[in-house]
């Protein structure tokens, strides 16, 4: 085990990866010369040569698309997207080119690339760079979406995504980089697909991913010293999302608050509302609690800004509603 | 002169031809029948670009297309029966029935695929492009990757950025613009700052040419001397083929924006007739009538074959794919 | 007539909470469309809350000063008040109290005819399982809910109840006698659970303390690590125990019969009377591909031929029961637990129990039920039961005659009771 920050994590896992496999390469706005605006890729360059990491123009749209076409060539790049704000420039690649290929082609291509990004608020850097845009890549059949919320989880999902042979999207958040936890050493990888509980607890579960993970076990620390046991199950993949857990989580606790950075309407969060209430309607004891940003432009200031955000004590507030 | 095509290559070109041309017209009656489900989108007129850029191409080389594609799918070797099949939605089509006429691929010829969001084709092809050269540089391969788009797709943001891109990188990538004078019904200097659009070329430091696209031995030649540059490492060209749309954009079009003169120029510029006139001093009418007959007959047992083919049935996703039907 | 006054219908869509300033409006005063009857305060602002029809202000759900979620009813607008009103509105609490404090105050479902009950979907489980009726049942819940915490609340008051504090019956011609405090314990077969007492009970008339104890690996009781006959009848004793009745009348069903017979002896909760329905342990014979059909079906396709085997005309079955059965294996994995006691109890499809002992030794009323067409465990076996057994014989009927049959099953489960001296 080392303590490692969630930047330095990923750095790793592509560092691996890049070690293990001559065909992974990366792709990104400012991300070889400079090692990217986060540093995830600091360094790598210098190790494996402007072929395997590239700068590239400020082309979102094409680089996605390319990189569409790239895996299903046969290498297996990594596209770093700056900011989750401009994934809606990679959709159409996303939408119209990846989720379709392997289905409609009958299983003739596969497509091994990662598309990693980060999003989320709280850095005070605007509505065009605050957006966390889960649900709009979640929606989408054939892509994979993980979310990870710590070091440990950001290196062993970031190895999985770059062995997998579709197409995955990979959603950092701003705010986690300097975060620090324990990474296991040597081969550490996490099965896509596969949540896991944070925090065990008997009253509610409270079901996140990402950041929201870190807010939802500040909430459990709150709700504790109030006597309430919460739950906290962190989802890391959000496509496919691990249903079972989630099922049995709400089995114990009978109590549910969902939690997304994302807009409230049509959000990530209304997904896992919809899904408790498909597969845990009688077990419920009350309604999921849905917690999500507010449907509107993410505001500059911060009093403002933190209005709109979700954060621990709406979460906590949340949990104290769905156990009234 | 560099890059002809020999006059067995040219006989194959001209088999092709024909049978796209016959496959086009069988296609039109069939949608008049009802047999097909969707709009149709036929190149009758535009066939020695896609058999004439595409001649010289080899499996391992990848091609991206459009949803005019018939030319460029029959040029890169697909089966006739395939591409039937997949039209008439049998399971024994190309893509067993999912893709339908817009969206064939067939991952054994390169062909990877038809496209039917406009200039999607072009970003396809450079990204095949990168892993591509990646390999050639590790196996001293000569592998390219060529995009045929339309001077409507000429006209989308990505086409820049991939452009760009491409001659950035030095890609080994052909982008052969079949330029047929229409989007959809509007004309393409409604559409464009510049008649030429191959002179944006010079603005990525890209070499380009403007051919006959309608002669099937000059798209030939100037595609070919592209396809070497890339092959040899140096980079993308665009070659520019001027035709012209002879039917409606789809079965679905009613028409009435097209001059009949300007029909009337390009049906006398036929470009299966000016490949026979070519070919007619050394090779006997009876053989070119016997290939264009065998040409047509292929056509008509695909046919016949598909449609008596059986219709899929619906399975949960492709043999290795993350899709569900019920939930993530 | 009458319309909810909701938080949804006055405040924006930001906010998840609110918190009732003042009501503007008294209870019993009439309001108009458009009048303020209530002031919230959302996260950042007040808000006013207007009237949506004309009416009289008949119920205040949300006090001031409660915190209020999205949608939450806050009160009512009427038509009018009922003839003894104000008084007999209901003023009820909606409070979001400190989760410190371990009971809420008591929520009173508002008695208006035909209001529909807020309960829970797993309130209602519970409950259903547990033979209550909702509309019986307290609601503390946001808006008067019921919630599971209130049907075990309901459990655990009903269960100790003292002779003296049982109320008067509220329709003494009842097919039950409501004299004694002598709780009547019901006790279910092999795979079933409480919830099969369901279409017996309506006809018990409700009036007397009735316990639906579950045989381990069953329902929510859990499964024993050996499983046996005397195991199964100590858990079920445990759970008479624990509701403080110090006599009871038992009713037990094909396993739960056995279970019965073997706990008329116990020395610590007196058995009054007997009253076996197809009861397990009076002979070898038992279904065995049934079990075995039973217990490996893993759909209700699976599930329902075996289920039909159960009973004399399929039609009898309760909609949707393999889906129940199915339901409540997997989710409790009692499927396993229950293997073993078949496997145990009933080996190689033979019944290894035997009860005619204990039932020679109990002196009380003892009546034993089955059905004609019982295709489970044969009704042939009533034959050699010795003399004080009243024996009944239900033509047509199969392996539940508790089911198909539950309004006459009562009535012999009453002349049983009655009968003790």
């Amino acid at each position: 085990m080392a303590m490692m920050r969630y930047a330095e994590a990923l750095r790793a896992a592509l560092r691996e990866e890049m070690q293990r496999d001559p065909s992974v390469w990366l792709m990104g706005e400012d991300i070889a010369v400079y090692g990217g605006v986060f540093k995830v890729s600091k360094d790598l360059m210098e190790e494996f040569g402007p072929e395997r990491v590239r700068d590239t123009p400020i082309s979102e749209q094409t680089l996605t698309a390319m990189a569409v076409t790239a895996a299903m060539a046969g290498t297996r790049p990594v596209l770093e997207i700056m900011y989750a704000d401009f994934l809606p420039l990679s959709v159409d690649a996303l939408m119209n080119q990846a989720s379709i290929y392997n289905y409609i082609w009958n299983g003739q291509v596969t497509m091994p690339f990662v598309l990693r990004t980060q999003g989320g608020g709280g850095a005070g850097a605007g509505a065009q760079h605050s957006k966390s845009l889960d649900a709009l890549v979640a929606h989408i059949p054939g892509i994979k979406v993980v979310a990870p919320a710590t070091a440990a989880d950001a290196k062993g999902l970031l190895k999985a995504a770059i062995r997998d042979d579709h197409p995955v999207v990979f959603l950092e958040h701003k705010l986690l980089y300097n975060t620090r936890d324990e990474v296991p050493d040597g081969e550490h990888l996490v099965e896509i697909g596969k949540a896991r509980i944070a925090r065990a607890g008997t009253d509610v579960s409270i079901i996140a991913s990402s950041k929201m993970v870190v807010d939802a076990l500040k909430a459990a620390e709150e709700l504790a010293k109030e006597g309430i046991s919460a739950e906290v199950v962190d989802l890391r993949t959000l496509r496919p999302l691990d249903r079972d857990t989630i099922r049995a989580s709400i089995a114990r606790t009978h109590h549910a608050v969902v939690v997304n950075e994302g807009w409230r309407f049509c959000g990530y969060a209304a997904e896992l509302s919809a899904t408790i209430m498909e597969s845990c309607f009688d077990d419920l004891d009350a309604p999921v609690e849905r917690v999500a940003t507010h449907d509107i432009p993410i505001p500059y200031s911060e009093p403002l800004e933190s209005t709109v955000l979700p954060d621990a004590a709406k979460i906590a507030a949340a949990a104290r509603r769905a156990l009234a | 002169m560099k890059n002809s095509p020999t006059v067995e290559e040219q006989l194959e070109m001209l088999r092709r031809m024909v049978a796209v041309r016959h496959l086009e017209e069988r296609l039109g009656e069939l949608h008049k029948a009802g047999k097909t489900r969707g709009p149709i989108h036929r190149c009758d007129g535009q066939e020695a670009v896609g058999i004439g850029a595409t001649a010289m191409l080899d499996d391992e080389d990848l091609l991206t297309s459009t949803h005019r594609g018939h030319a460029h799918y029959v040029g890169k070797g697909v089966g006739m029966h395939p591409i039937v099949a997949e039209i008439l939605g049998r399971v024994t089509g190309a893509c067993a029935g999912r893709a339908g006429h817009m969206l064939i691929a067939d991952m054994q010829k390169g062909l990877l695929g038809g496209n039917a969001i406009v200039g999607g084709g072009i970003p396809a092809a450079t990204g095949f492009a990168v892993s591509l050269q990646m390999k050639n540089r590790a196996d001293g391969g000569q592998r390219v990757a060529m995009c045929i788009f339309g001077d409507g797709a000429a006209q989308t943001g990505i086409c820049h950025e991939s452009m760009n891109i491409a001659a950035l990188w030095k890609l080994p990538v052909v982008f052969v613009l079949e330029h047929n004078q229409y989007g959809l019904t509007a004309h393409h200097s409604t559409q464009s700052s510049v008649p030429d659009l191959s002179v944006r070329a010079a603005g990525y430091g890209m070499p380009s040419e403007i051919v006959d696209g309608n002669d099937v031995i000059a798209v030939h030649r100037a595609v070919g001397a592209a396809v070497e540059l890339a092959r040899r490492g140096e980079g993308p060209s665009l070659v520019e083929a001027k035709t012209y749309r002879m039917v409606g954009f789809s079965t679905s079009d009613v028409g009435g924006y097209q001059k009949n003169e300007d029909l009337a120029t390009w049906r006398e510029r036929d470009p299966i007739v000016l490949a026979r006139a070519v070919l007619a001093d050394s090779i006997a009418a009876e053989r070119l009538d016997a290939i264009a007959a065998e040409a047509r007959a292929e056509v008509d047992a695909a046919v016949e074959r598909a449609l008596s083919d059986p219709l899929p049935t619906f399975t949960d996703h492709a043999p290795s794919a993350p899709y569900t039907v019920a939930g993530a | 007539m009458s319309g909810d006054i909701t938080l949804a219908g006055g405040a924006g869509e930001y906010m998840e909470s609110a918190t009732v300033v003042s009501w503007s409006a008294k209870l019993g005063e009439p309001v108009k469309v458009g009048e303020v009857v209530v002031v919230v305060e959302t996260a950042k602002a007040a808000t006013e809350i207007e009237a949506e029809r004309d009416g009289v202000l008949a119920e205040i759900l949300a006090p001031e000063g409660a915190e209020v979620g999205i949608g939450a009813v806050l009160g009512r607008i009427a038509d009018s008040l009922p003839a003894s009103a104000p008084q007999a509105v209901t003023m009820v609490e909606v409070p979001l109290p400190a989760p410190a404090t371990p009971e809420m105050p008591a929520i009173v479902v508002s008695g208006e005819v035909g209001r529909r009950i807020s309960i829970s979907p797993l309130a209602r489980r519970l409950a259903r399982q547990a033979g209550l009726d909702p509309a019986e049942l307290t609601g503390s819940g946001p808006g008067g809910r019921i919630k599971s915490r209130d049907v075990e609340r309901a459990l655990r008051e009903c269960a100790p109840v003292p002779a003296a504090a049982i109320a008067p019956p509220a329709r003494p011609a009842s097919a039950m006698p409501a004299t004694t405090a002598a709780p009547l314990v019901l006790i279910h077969g092999f795979g079933a659970n409480a919830a099969a007492w369901n279409m017996l009970r309506p006809h018990l008339d409700g009036v007397r303390q009735v316990l639906t104890p579950e045989l381990p690996g069953h329902g929510r009781t859990a499964a024993l690590s050996k499983p046996s006959l005397d195991g199964l009848a100590e858990a079920v004793l445990e759970q008479i125990e624990a509701s403080g009745a110090s006599e009871c009348d038992l009713v037990g069903h094909s396993l739960g019969g056995a279970v019965a017979a073997v706990l008329s002896g116990n020395l610590s909760v007196r058995v009054r009377s007997l009253t076996l329905i197809a009861p397990a342990g009076l002979g070898p014979e038992i279904d065995g591909a049934f079990l075995a059909g039973f217990l490996t079906a893993r759909t209700p396709e699976g599930l329902q031929p075996w289920l039909d085997r159960l009973v004399g005309d399929a039609a009898t079955l309760p909609r949707g029961y393999a889906q129940a059965v199915l339901r409540e294996r997997e989710r409790c994995g009692v499927g396993a637990a229950q293997a073993e006691v078949a496997q145990t109890l009933f080996p190689d499809g033979t019944q290894a129990i035997r009860i005619a002992g204990d039932l020679g030794r109990f002196s009380g009323p003892l009546k034993v039920i089955w059905g004609s067409a019982d295709g489970i465990i044969p009704h042939a076996h009533q034959n050699d039961l010795p003399g004080h057994v009243a024996c009944h014989r239900l033509k047509g009927v199969g392996h539940m005659p508790h089911v198909e049959a539950g309004e006459l099953v009562a009535r012999l489960i009453g002349q049983c009771v009655r009968s003790v001296i």
